[in-house]
């Protein structure tokens, strides 16, 4: 089947199967999706390779060409990060479990990070080793999640919670959560300096400097590489402003969604052109994936998965780094 | 038929397929079960924080944040289940049609002349979401929540 405008030619079947793979090891492993999408674009279906000539073919230069490829492959990651947003904001919404003041503050600083990233120069080589370090860093942390150093730490932390959670049943009376929910949150106090906010009944102290500086930096990096940010507002919101994980999710997927969508529309204002066609049969087998992964995962050891993962991680890193081509070696 | 009908009249039938299909095979289940999960993990580090065990604080974070991801995967098998046959339709129009199939007659700012498949399929998807889908989800079962 021809692809239109991205130029491939590529059986439709094998694109559905790399999406099953995509969204079988993101539901398994909670991991590297952006990268296996790149890697499908990259390696399999040479979209790097193959877009530059068509669009040179139809009188485009190849400075243009190459950049408009770039562009299209992030808008590509990006389309694939942003489907969780978009089902979920409404949800969540609804549900008032986005704490709007917080998400108000990283947001604007998402909002020029996001403006500005795709506006840093980067050439298609550069893109790929920069891609090519995320790939072989996330690699490398699963390579350390299959080790028994972190399976017995987290064995620990969860032999230490445990104990301490049946303590606090005996002590405490449980809270009634819904009736917290229908009080959303409130503003206390604003100010440049801190903002100070009750959400389902606690009280939170931030600073809306630290905050927007924070979604600033994050969106920059997203947005440059075609990511949705998520894997790195969690752990800031997490830890930089001690926030509890319920709201911790429901805030940052907000973010997720303003700083793909404003990332998608500088990709776009710059000239990239989805293939809609490429990502639909993609998406139709991550889909596929993602139904199938929870079902089959209860019979093997998730181990042996991530110990796959962090292989081919690992590998297309180096390679993406051109450690191989350096090497000599022609993989 | 006019290219116009036929990108609003694919934005209505595979609106309506895409609601039917997440409903069948959508991980509403689990995702409430992780969403508990996430919600007594918070409960339980706060109270860690409370009583100043900063050690059984980070230990219910990490929990969290594990429950966190299998939250959103679930999520976005849902996610990715009801939106994929958009992206589908939209790559078959997006070879069809090349040049905007609604022409405005001037131009608008921020428009310009007409608007082209995408934007016609995408307010025709969302209308046809909000004024018919969200009514008939009531009544039949098929769509989502009957009562």
């Amino acid at each position: 089947m021809d692809f239109i405008i991205s130029g491939i030619h590529a059986n439709p079947i094998w694109i559905v199967f790399w999406g099953i793979i995509t969204g079988y090891v993101f539901s398994t492993v909670g991991a590297a999706g952006a990268c296996l999408t790149l890697i499908g674009q990259v390696t399999l279906f040479k979209i790097d390779k193959i877009m530059p000539q068509h669009l040179m073919s139809q009188g485009m230069d190849q400075a243009a060409a190459k950049a408009t490829t770039k562009n299209t492959m992030k808008v590509h990651n990006l389309m694939a990060v942003i489907l969780s947003p978009i089902i979920a904001v409404p949800k969540y919404f609804k549900e008032k479990r986005v704490a709007i003041p917080l998400a108000l503050c990283v947001a604007s600083g998402v909002v020029f990070g996001a403006l500005i990233g795709p506006q840093i120069p980067m050439s298609l080589s550069a893109y790929k080793f920069w891609f090519g370090i995320i790939t072989f860093v996330i690699g490398l942390r699963l390579a350390y999640e299959t080790t028994n150093v972190y399976r017995q730490k987290k064995q620990k932390l969860t032999e230490v919670s445990k104990n301490f959670e049946a303590r606090v049943k005996e002590m405490k009376q449980t809270k009634n959560w819904d009736a917290l929910a229908t009080e959303g949150f409130k503003v206390d106090n604003f100010s440049i300096k801190e903002l100070t906010f009750t959400f389902w009944g606690q009280q939170f102290t931030i600073s809306p400097v630290v905050a927007a500086l924070g979604g600033f930096c994050i969106a920059i990096i997203a947005s440059m590489f075609g990511l949705g940010g998520g894997f790195m507002l969690v752990p800031y919101l997490a830890s930089v402003f001690v926030l509890p994980m319920f709201m911790v999710s429901g805030t940052s997927i907000l973010i997720v969604l303003v700083n793909s969508v404003v990332a998608i529309g500088s990709y776009l204002a710059k000239g990239a052109t989805p293939d809609f066609m490429y990502i639909g049969f993609f998406l139709a087998g991550v889909a596929g994936g993602s139904y199938l992964g929870p079902i089959f995962s209860k019979y093997y050891k998730e181990k042996y998965l991530r110990w796959l993962l962090a292989a081919v991680l690992l590998f297309y890193g180096l390679r993406f780094m051109g450690v191989w081509k350096a090497l000599g070696l022609g993989i | 038929m006019e290219p116009i009908i036929v990108v609003m009249l694919t934005a209505c039938v595979i609106t309506t397929l895409s609601a039917i299909l997440s409903k069948s095979v959508g991980k509403e289940k689990e995702m409430n079960k992780w969403s508990g999960e996430i919600k007594r993990c918070s409960d339980l580090s706060s109270d860690a924080e409370k009583v100043g065990r900063r050690d059984i604080y980070t230990a219910f974070q990490k929990q969290g944040n594990e429950a966190l991801h299998k939250y959103f995967a679930a999520l976005y098998c849902e996610a990715v289940i009801e939106i994929f046959p958009h992206v589908l339709a939209l790559g078959v129009l997006q070879k069809l049609y090349t040049q905007d199939v609604l022409h405005f007659g001037f131009s608008i700012w921020l428009f310009g002349p007409g608007i082209g498949f995408f934007g016609v399929y995408f307010v025709s998807a969302l209308v046809f979401h909000f004024a018919v889908l969200k009514k008939l989800k009531k009544k039949l079962p098929i769509l989502g929540t009957a009562k």
